[in-house]
This record gives C-alpha cells, sequence and structure tokens, in this order.
C-alpha cells in the first residue's frame, strides 16, 4: 500500500476497483467458498497470489487503490461461487500435446500450410451423431412439433375416416395422396428452424468455428429432421391395420406408398433444410420452401390439366408429387429413386455451400 | 502462437482491418485493446477461422484457420462475442455436446467435462439448464466449452462484457490462470483489465495497431508520465484578466510539457504530460513555478490515464487515417 496516495482523476480509481478483487477474492472468499478446505489450499493460493502480483507488474499501483474489504463482501453476497487456487492453476491433463510441442519456427510461421476452400474436410460420424442428437432432442422439446404432430394426425385421420366412408374401398390411395400435400404443409415448418434460428442467435458462428466440417453440421441436422418427421408419421400405420380390421387391402400398394412417403420427406426435408441455410429468418425459409414444395405440388396439377403434349411430359417428369402418384398404386420405379436420391443430394450439397457462405459474409 | 502479418480486411469501402502485424509467443496473455467498431472482432473472427481476410496471414501454430483447415481449427478454442448457447440444453449436455463435435475421444469426455467445469466454477450448475443461468454462469459455461479439447491458443472476444465486478474480476483471475500455459488473445475495451490481465497490449484503432507492449510501456512511451496539478485559486483568481496568462507562464517555464486545463473553478485543475514529469525534482520545480506564478498547489500527483485519454494521445501521435 505504499504508492497509493492521492489520485485526483476518479476514473483510473473506479476502473481499478474490479482489479483489486481480482487479486483479494481468492485469498478472502476462501472460507465462503469452502470453509472445510485444507491448509495447503490456502498456501497454495497464497502462493498464486505472489505470481499474479509478479506477473502483473505495472498494474500494481492501480491495485491497491480499492478497499480490499469491499472485495470481502462482494463475495459474501455474490451468487457464483468464487475462483479459488485450483481454478487458477492450469490443470488440464496431457498439457504437452496441446501446447505447441511443434516448434513454430519461423520458417513455418512465414510460409503456412493453405489448405483452400473447398477442398478435403472429413466427415467424422461422431460429429455428425452428435450434431443429430442435439436436433432431435430439440425437436422433442419444441412446442412446435407437437402442434405440428396432432394437426397431422388429426387432419390425416380425418380424411382417412371420410375417404373409407366416401369410396367404400379399402385402398389408402387417397389417403397417401392427401399426406402428401400435408408435407408440403408440415416440413417448412419443421426444417425452417434447423439453421435459420442459429444464425439468428449466434451459434452458428461457434458451429462454423468448431474442428467440423460443414457437411457434418447439414448431414446431422438433415437426419435429425428426416427422422422427427418419419417418427411424427409413423402413427399412421394404424391406418393399414384398421383396413385389415374391415376389408382385404391389397399389401403391395401400401408398401410402396408407405416407401414413396418416407422417399418423398426425405426430399422435402433436404429442401427445407436448405431454405433455412438460405436466411436467417425462420418465417422466410418456412415460406420459400412452403412455397417450392407447392410448386412442385402445382406442377403436377398443371401437367393433368395441360393433357398430353411435351410440355405436359416435361412437367410430370419434374413434379415429385406425380411420381409418388406411382408408388401409391404400387409401381417402384429406378427412375423415380434416381430422381428423389439425386434431387435429395443436391439440396444437400446446396446446403453445405450455403452454410459455407456464412462464414464469409 | 499467433502470428498475425500484413492482415487486411475490407468490406466493401469499409477497412475493417487495416495491415495489422504482431505475434504472441506461448504462454502469453495478449489483450486486444480499441474502442467499439476498431477491428478486434474481426481480427479475432479472422483468427478463429470464421472469416477470411482480405488479404496478409493469421497464421496459429504454423496453419491459417480462416482457410478451412479442420486441423488448425483443433488447436484453437474460440469464445465469440456473443457466447451464444443452446439455452435448451442442460450444462452437462451442452459440455458433452461441444466435446463430441470437437472429437474429443469419447474415453476422455466425462474427464475433459469435469476438468473444465472445475476451472470454471461451475460443477454446481451442471445439472441445470443453461436458459435459467445467470449471466455470469453462462458466461463459465461458454467459457468452459472452450476449454473442453485442450487448446494451446485461445481467443476470447470480450468474455467479460456484461458481467458485474465480481464476476469480471473472476473471469479475468480465470484468464491469467488459463495464459500460463497456453497462448491467450483476449479482447476489450477496459484498459484496466488489460492492465489486470495481459503481459502485453495490443492497441487498435480504425483497424489498425497503434500501440503494442506492456500496458506500463505504452504509457510510457505515448504520455511521457502525466500529473495532475490542482492548486487553491480559481483560473480568474490567478489570470488577472484573463487565464491565458497565466496557462501560458506555465507553459513557458516547461516548454516540452503538454499542459491541460481541466476544471477552471472554483479551484483550477491541470493535467500536465512530460518525460520524467513523476521525479520528485520535477514536482519540486514544479510547484516553485507553480508558486512564483501565484498559485497555491493543494495536490500534485502522478496518474494513471484513463483509457480515453490514453487513445486520444495515441491517436494524435499516429495521425488520424
Amino acid at each position: 500500500m505504499s504508492k497509493k496516495k492521492k489520485t485526483p482523476d476518479p476514473v483510473p480509481a473506479l476502473a481499478a476497483a474490479p482489479t483489486a478483487s481480482a487479486e483479494e477474492a481468492p485469498r478472502e472468499a476462501e472460507p465462503v467458498a469452502d470453509a472445510a478446505a485444507p491448509t495447503e489450499e490456502s498456501d497454495a493460493t497464497q502462493r498464486t497470489i505472489e505470481a499474479v502480483d509478479g506477473a502483473a507488474g505495472g498494474a500494481a499501483p492501480a491495485r491497491e487503490l480499492a478497499p480490499p474489504v469491499a472485495a470481502a463482501d462482494e463475495v459474501a453476497t455474490a451468487e457464483p461461487p468464487a475462483i479459488t487456487a485450483a481454478h487458477l492453476r492450469p490443470p488440464m491433463e496431457d498439457e504437452a500435446d496441446a501446447d505447441g510441442s511443434d516448434d513454430p519456427t519461423a520458417a513455418a510461421a512465414i510460409e503456412p500450410r493453405r489448405i483452400i476452400r473447398g477442398g478435403y474436410r472429413p466427415v467424422f460420424l461422431g460429429q455428425v451423431w452428435a450434431v443429430f442428437r442435439r436436433e432431435l432432442t430439440l425437436y422433442f422439446l419444441s412446442p412446435m412439433s407437437y402442434l405440428v404432430w396432432t394437426v397431422v394426425l388429426v387432419a390425416s385421420g380425418y380424411l382417412f375416416v371420410t375417404s373409407l366412408s366416401d369410396g367404400g374401398q379399402a385402398s389408402l390411395v387417397r389417403t397417401f395422396s392427401q399426406m402428401g400435400f400435408f408435407l408440403v404443409v408440415a416440413v417448412p415448418l419443421l426444417t425452417m428452424r434447423l439453421v435459420a434460428e442459429e444464425l439468428r442467435q449466434g451459434t452458428l458462428e461457434i458451429v462454423l468455428c468448431e474442428p467440423m466440417g460443414e457437411s457434418a453440421v447439414v448431414l446431422g441436422k438433415f437426419l435429425a429432421a428426416y427422422c422427427f418427421l418419419l417418427v411424427l408419421l409413423s402413427p399412421t400405420l394404424a391406418y393399414p391395420f384398421a383396413l385389415q380390421r374391415i376389408g382385404d387391402p391389397d399389401p403391395g400398394p401400401i408398401y410402396a406408398g408407405y416407401l414413396g412417403l418416407c422417399l418423398l420427406s426425405m426430399l422435402f426435408v433436404a429442401i427445407g433444410l436448405w431454405t433455412s441455410t438460405a436466411t436467417s429468418n425462420q418465417i422466410a425459409a418456412g415460406t420459400l420452401s412452403f412455397a417450392l414444395l407447392f410448386v412442385f405440388w402445382l406442377l403436377g396439377r398443371a401437367a393433368d390439366s395441360l393433357g398430353e403434349g411435351l410440355t405436359s411430359e416435361v412437367l410430370l417428369y419434374l413434379s415429385a408429387f406425380t411420381r409418388f402418384d406411382a408408388f401409391r398404386r404400387g409401381m417402384i420405379d429406378t427412375r423415380t429413386l434416381a430422381y428423389i436420391f439425386s434431387l435429395t443430394a443436391f439440396y444437400l450439397f446446396l446446403s453445405v455451400r450455403f452454410l459455407g457462405l456464412r462464414r464469409l459474409r | 502462437m499467433i502470428v498475425v502479418k500484413n492482415l487486411v480486411k475490407r468490406y466493401g469501402h469499409h477497412l475493417a482491418v487495416d495491415r495489422v502485424s504482431f505475434s504472441a509467443a506461448p504462454g502469453q496473455v495478449v489483450g486486444l485493446l480499441g474502442p467499439n467498431g476498431a477491428g478486434k472482432s474481426t481480427l479475432m473472427r479472422i483468427l478463429a477461422g470464421y472469416m477470411t481476410p482480405t488479404s496478409g496471414h493469421a497464421i496459429i501454430k504454423g496453419e491459417e484457420p480462416a482457410y478451412l483447415s479442420v486441423a488448425a481449427r483443433s488447436r484453437i478454442g474460440y469464445l465469440p462475442e456473443r457466447a451464444a448457447l443452446y439455452w435448451e440444453m442442460r450444462v452437462d449436455e451442452y459440455l458433452r455436446y461441444r466435446a463430441r463435435v470437437k472429437s474429443v475421444p469419447s474415453k476422455k469426455i466425462p474427464r475433459r467435462i469435469e476438468q473444465a467445469a472445475e476451472i470454471c466454477g461451475i460443477t454446481a450448475v451442471r445439472k441445470r439448464i443453461i436458459g435459467q443461468l445467470s449471466k455470469g454462469y453462462r458466461q463459465r459455461v461458454a467459457l468452459a466449452a472452450v476449454l473442453l479439447h485442450n487448446p494451446g491458443v485461445l481467443i476470447l472476444d470480450e468474455p467479460t462484457s456484461g458481467l458485474d465486478p465480481l464476476q469480471m474480476s473472476e473471469i479475468r483471475g480465470l484468464i491469467r490462470g488459463l495464459g500460463t500455459h497456453r497462448t491467450v488473445l483476449f479482447s476489450t475495451h477496459l484498459l484496466a483489465e488489460a492492465q489486470a490481465v495481459c503481459e502485453r497490449v495490443v492497441m487498435l484503432r480504425h483497424g489498425r495497431v497503434i500501440a503494442d507492449g506492456t500496458p506500463a510501456e505504452i504509457r510510457r512511451d505515448t504520455f511521457g508520465d502525466v500529473i495532475h496539478i490542482e492548486v487553491a485559486q480559481s483560473l480568474t483568481e490567478l489570470g488577472q484578466s484573463n487565464g491565458a496568462d497565466f496557462m501560458a507562464r506555465l507553459q513557458q517555464a516547461f516548454p516540452e510539457a503538454q499542459v491541460r486545463l481541466d476544471v477552471a473553478a472554483p479551484r483550477l485543475r491541470l493535467t500536465l504530460a512530460q518525460q520524467g514529469a513523476t521525479e520528485p525534482a520535477f514536482r519540486i520545480a514544479l510547484a516553485q513555478a507553480l508558486h512564483e506564478n501565484g498559485a497555491t498547489p493543494i495536490e500534485i500527483a502522478s496518474a494513471v490515464p484513463t483509457l480515453e485519454s490514453l487513445f486520444t494521445r495515441v491517436m494524435e501521435s499516429a495521425g488520424d487515417p
């Protein structure tokens, strides 16, 4: 306390107060934080403080401006525990491998190894799994998913019953077609938050600075959304069983129809994920993916109304729904498989690229 | 080990980082000091691999994270300015998620989480939901997550912003502790914080390095030494017709000093900066000079300059771009 005398400038004095508590807190806090601390502990504290004192050097005069009593009071009333000597020790295991065992020679510093953007980026399954787990958990925690789930199930159940009583056929052809349309509405609601929300909240910066490729992020998120959608659709498996009780449905179209539904969901989730990477606004992402999916649906309608002709044929090829139609009639077309898988891969690729662009800004 | 060489980042016409060069050795805590908008965050984002520079190099242990080397990024612990967390997760879940994402071997994950939680003092809240924690605790959780893969280089962007003074001092203590075996680069706009934590300070303004050295060195280089003077009389009492005479005479007595008028009445207060001004001999001379000019000094004290004054001075000597 030697240099402390008069400092007319109030600003440094105020600013120095936290500094003082940094020095004093561990010492004063010891009994508060851990009353039963062994004596070596407080010795260690003392040593640490001395070391810190030595290191602080130029800061010494500033530190002594605030009374240590204030620091003690703060510790007593504060909510988080004070940092003790144990915290100040750098205690991580295998310190050596973390800290510069590779010699930072001047040559290495001047000629760095540059790995070009878009080059080899390994995808570690552990990372995909981590992202997948987090996203899937989030789906089960989010009220939105339950809302979508309820609406889809209630509406499809209602339409299933009415289609039975109207048509009088033991078939799911109409129900599948309606469920296809539900996907157009439900998928954007489920996927819109995937990346857009992270971008808005700033967590994407952390994600992109992890030692992880964008493809791991995209894959994890895609699989989680897809899985949740499958879970969401799984209660509709009750319909075929119900049909079996009341009639004699043809199993072929039902299997093919479900396969088609799964494939269609896959494509839609990929599209939804991409729109979510394209904007930081969830609503915009949702609207965009709804518009895209709706266009898919419209294409089939337009083709129907155009009748025969080249345009109509092209539209039929492009519409995911027309392809889905074949499935629900019991036909598995390899062209359709190729169509859906390649489009899904395309949108996933786009998502990876768009996520990479988020890094540049 | 951080090396930054001639780093430039341009947003359209705006030059956010302008030919910045500095380096940090292992075991060194380096503070990036500057007002808001000085380019601190941009620089850190480039170092963390979140952005690519327009030109120049930002090298960490011989590799440039900006060019997307996953290996380079695995050696860095980066805490962004907005330490955004997943609020709906529990602390433990979150740390496990981050550890997996960082490819920490699964056998080591529980131990690493335990250690990081202990270092950051969050062991007691490990089962709590992050969204329900106080801001100080959330900051600690974010810091713990950064330590999970045991990085050799820590890049912390304003780790104490928005915390109360006690929490600030705790985080500072933590950073000092971490800095003994790692390279730590952290940014702040508080000079006191930089003084308390760093061995070295790199000052930025308008994207340029305007000073680089220990806090004491910078202070000495830019200010010489600074003393505050208070006299019993007001400026009008001293200055007969106007006070300029008194000021001019004082300046005449100390031609090398930079004298600034702080308060004119009821008692005149001045700030005087000159190399060696805090020496007793100088202060004695000053007291005599004041006395000869009719002023009764009641206070002559050496001062720690505020960040603001330091910046103003450094800016003046560097020249505004």
